[in-house]
């Protein structure tokens, strides 16, 4: 039986999925202007953001609205607690891309450490993750939700490699330590939109299956023997 | 039973266990092959449309059905290990072990004493000496909060009082003999929400002493004061088990069809 609270959620859902475009589109902006070394894809990202917080307020009335109003069991419940998360999460992505982006204004202040390599491929491999967690959520697909969760350990091992060309280029030679500490913060950005895109792949493997799967948590507390 | 139906993991012991329950109404089905454990000193919440056997169900637990021409009853239903379809089941005992509530409060036209103490006369419980019978009236009624509003107004007709107050009188009329299991059939749809809440607030109370079983067509008062719950459809437990589990991840389609309302 469909009914208008379908409509409403639909609606919502809606509303996350733009909210999710918009932060993998920052990501892209702001590393872009880092690779191409142009001052106005920053301040682009930067102005996007306004639209994602907007749009992080409203879903989070939307869902306080819904829970109030319909008394939401079972998926439904679970669908809207977790969309407060999820929103929140995307919220969160945009924060890190703005980070990138006022870093890539200070770093176009200065001539490039390196040509970069690694930082756009973490960057695509982040923004997959969230597009994927996101496609995930819409396709009810837990298995895409956990493969998110799986291509998180590519990202960490990105920013580890990441890490470590940059303290060569620093033990190298002290004028490069400000631009690669800027460098390694990026990468740092980056790993932090992964971790965020695995969170929401978690969220959606809780909706479509009930199932807790964060922290390794595989059954819930109290179904478990108490510790002796 | 489906598979998915499983008695939640025994935290205290069963009050009540049936095992293969079923109930004919001549040739009507109500109850199809039942298996559940009510636990002592929680409240399970039954929920399910109408017709669904929910009441029926509850019926079986003191034998009410046995009032209703054709009702026959297969399979076991324990109470305290013992087949309460044995034949030879003391019935006055049965239903003062496990006493009902219904959707009417139904006070008997008497003084709001008498309504208290009736049971203890059924039972023979019935003391000559007017200070004891008074000191368990008074004990029953301090159990369901309405002493401290009616102790002065004990000769008054009950029937007078109102609807909360009626059906905490009649839960008290249940108390006075000690029972061990409340059933409680809809216990608050003749009342408005401020009641309800304070009925809910005394199944609370009294589930510190007793074991609830209680039927309701309000979803969100199961989900508010059951333990665990059971959903049924045409004469099916289709789902039993915590209540947090049933209403954030059922395993049954069935009933998350039912709690999330796809079901008309």
């Amino acid at each position: 039986m469909e009914r208008h609270f379908d409509e409403e959620l639909k609606r919502l859902k809606e509303k996350l999925l733009q909210m999710a475009d918009l932060s993998q589109e920052m990501i892209g902006l702001a590393v872009r202007s880092l690779v191409r070394r142009q001052t106005s894809f920053a301040e682009e990202t930067l102005t996007v953001e306004e639209t994602v917080n907007r749009l992080e307020i409203e879903i989070e009335e939307e869902v306080i609205r819904l829970i109030a109003r319909m008394q939401p069991a079972a998926k439904d419940l679970r669908l809207l607690t977790a969309t407060l998360k999820i929103t929140n999460d995307l919220e969160r992505v945009a924060d890190q891309a703005c980070n990138i982006a006022e870093t890539a204004l200070r770093l176009l202040k200065e001539p490039p450490l390196k040509p970069l390599v690694d930082v756009p491929n973490m960057a695509a491999l982040s923004q997959r993750m969230i597009k994927n967690s996101l496609d995930a959520f819409v396709n009810h697909d837990p298995a895409l939700a956990k493969k998110v969760c799986e291509d998180d350990d590519q990202v960490d091992r990105l920013n580890r490699q990441i890490f470590r060309d940059l303290l060569a280029a620093m033990t190298e030679d002290k004028r490069n330590v400000i631009r690669a500490v800027d460098l390694i913060l990026v990468s740092r950005n980056l790993e932090r939109i992964a971790d965020l895109a695995t969170n929401i792949g978690e969220e959606v493997i809780f909706i479509e299956e009930g199932k807790n799967i964060k922290h390794h948590v595989l059954d819930r507390a109290e179904d478990r023997p108490a510790a002796p | 039973m489906s598979a998915a139906a499983r008695l939640p993991d025994g935290q205290g012991s069963p009050v009540i266990q049936t095992k293969g329950l079923d109930l004919f109404y001549g040739n009507f089905q109500a109850l199809k092959g039942v298996d559940l454990s009510i636990t002592e000193k929680k409240i399970t919440a039954i929920i399910g449309p109408s017709g669904c056997g929910k009441s029926t169900l509850l019926r079986v637990f003191n034998r009410m059905n046995d009032l209703v021409e054709g009702a026959r009853v297969t399979g076991s239903v324990r109470l305290d290990g013992k087949e309460i379809y044995a034949p030879g089941t003391d019935l006055l005992l049965l239903r003062k072990k496990v006493g009902m509530v219904f959707q009417r409060p139904n006070p008997f036209p008497l003084s709001i004493l008498e309504n208290v103490v009736f049971g203890l006369k059924i039972h023979h419980m019935y003391r000559k000496k007017r200070g004891i019978l008074y000191e368990m009236a008074r004990k029953s009624l301090e159990s369901v909060l309405l002493w401290d509003d009616l102790k002065d107004k004990l000769g008054r007709l009950a029937t007078n009082l109102s609807l909360e107050q009626q059906q905490k009188l009649c839960i008290a009329r249940l108390l006075v003999v000690k029972p061990e299991v409340l059933l409680m059939d809809e216990p608050c749809s003749a009342l408005d929400p401020m009641s309800t809440s304070r009925i809910e607030e005394l199944m609370q109370e009294l589930k510190k002493n007793y074991t609830i079983v209680i039927v309701t067509h309000n979803m969100q008062q199961a989900a508010r004061v059951s333990d665990e719950a059971g959903y049924m459809l045409l004469g099916e437990l289709v789902e039993f088990g915590r209540t947090h589990a049933i209403f954030t991840a059922p395993r049954d389609k069935r009933t998350e069809d039912y709690v999330t309302g796809r079901l008309g």
